[in-house]
């Protein structure tokens, strides 16, 4: 569980992230990578919430563990470039870790809803 | 009271019934048709045939949430519903998401509640529900064995024809579910030879024909599978994954999506997504439910009854 104080402050980072994408490209091009969300060091968020990961594109330096939060009443799960990591199932409210060590461009994807993808890039 | 007050009140408590308890489809040399359950109520038994299968969907055991905070208590509701039937079936089908989180405790507790059922004998397929753990795994090791844990197989009962296939762990990227090249193959070897007048009931998961894509309600290649089946007399293609019910006729093959015993879904594309949908705790138990399916002129029908639990 996680307090209501840091899933505001995480929405906070969302919204952010989003504004300052927004102003970037048109909307035909693909979403670029976003910064990593606030965090202690070497560490970053991707929120799963109606049905989508948040970002859906996130930029991380290598050694960054990114933890994947599910604020859905529906349970997912986080596959990382086909065999690279799994998840279990992520309940409401769950989360997931995975550290990231080395460079590449990760796609990721829920199991249980095939529409739900995301990268990340690690430089 | 007398008797025929008697089987008057238990004619009225049916006709009540029917009206929340869906349709009852007769399916006879192909062509369906639909009979208000007031009438069937009324239809001499031997006209309603003898009950095939019952089909048990998305139990999604472990689930806890506002929708339905106890799907046990609904299961169990379940299991007293089938038992209770005048006629016991000869074999029962789960047809997906028998847990919630595939976790192994979530199983266990599934295994131990539909051995409580009358009819021992239980055919499943998996749903994506029951294939979320990271080793996919769980669901393999108690219910694999009928497919060497490929998670599709075949039968027979009764003169019908069953075939199990798996639609939820190869998908189409960004799209649906998939069955693949290798199992389409070999539903293709399993029916080489088949005689047309053959029933054939095939169950998986997720609707083996497109619902609704963006929320996954269908299979990429389902039609790939839909052409080896149209030569057939009598077709019956089962699935759950949606909390709803939906069909549908093609030539000779009916589709027919079952009610979930857990929660309901939303009406496709109402919402943000296909979770859990939240009613009015009187409302419920009226969108729970299973399906049954009874053999009539035996061989050449088959007939779909759907209950609710309340």
């Amino acid at each position: 569980m996680i307090s209501q104080r840091s899933r505001r402050l995480s929405w906070l980072s969302v919204a952010l992230s989003v504004w300052l994408a927004s102003c970037g490209p048109s909307p035909n091009s693909p979403p670029p990578a976003s910064p990593a969300l606030a965090g202690p060091s070497g560490t970053s968020q991707i929120l799963i919430k109606d049905f989508k990961f948040i970002p859906a594109s996130l930029s991380i330096k290598a050694g960054t563990q990114v933890t994947w939060v599910n604020h859905d009443d529906e349970a997912h799960n986080v596959i990382i470039s086909d065999g690279m990591g799994r998840s279990g199932a992520i309940d409401t409210d769950e989360k997931y870790t995975f550290k990231f060590n080395k460079p590449g461009e990760y796609h990721i994807r829920c199991s249980m809803h095939h529409r739900m993808a995301g990268t990340v890039v690690v430089q | 009271m007398s008797d025929d007050r008697t089987l008057q009140s238990r004619r009225d408590a049916l006709k009540c019934m029917a009206y929340g308890a869906g349709t009852l489809f007769t399916l006879v040399g192909g062509v369906l048709a639909p009979i208000d359950l007031a009438l069937a109520a009324g239809t001499p038994k031997e006209r309603l045939g003898k009950p095939l299968f019952v089909q048990i969907s998305d139990t999604h055991i472990g689930f806890s949430k506002e929708a339905n905070p106890d799907v046990n208590v609904t299961l169990k509701q379940t299991i007293a519903l089938v038992n209770g039937m005048v006629q016991q079936p000869a074999l029962i089908i789960h047809t997906g998401d028998i847990t919630h989180l595939s976790k192994a405790a979530e199983f266990d507790l599934a295994q131990q509640m539909l051995s409580q059922l009358r009819t021992t004998e239980l055919h499943t397929v998996p749903g994506e529900h029951d294939t979320s753990d990271a080793t996919v795994t769980e669901y393999f090791d108690r219910f694999g064995k009928a497919s060497n844990r490929k998670g599709y197989y075949s039968f027979d009962h009764s003169g019908v024809h069953f075939i199990a296939l798996i639609n939820v762990l190869e998908f189409k990227p960004g799209g649906l579910g998939i069955l693949g090249a290798e199992q389409l193959a070999w539903v293709a070897s399993d029916l080489k030879g088949r005689s047309a007048s053959t029933p054939i009931v095939v169950f998986a998961h997720m609707p083996l024909w497109t619902i609704y894509e963006p929320w996954g309600w269908g299979t990429g290649d389902a039609d790939q599978l839909t052409e080896q089946l149209r030569r057939f007399g009598s077709v019956t293609v089962l699935n759950g994954h949606i909390h709803q019910i939906v069909q549908k006729m093609e030539g000779n093959i009916t589709f027919h999506t079952a009610r979930s015993t857990a929660y309901p879904q939303p009406i496709a594309g109402q919402g943000k997504g296909p979770g859990p949908l939240k009613v009015p705790a009187d409302q419920l138990t009226k969108m729970l439910g299973v399906s049954s399916v009874s053999v009539v002129n035996h061989p050449h029908s088959l007939t779909i009854r759907d209950s609710t639990l309340g």
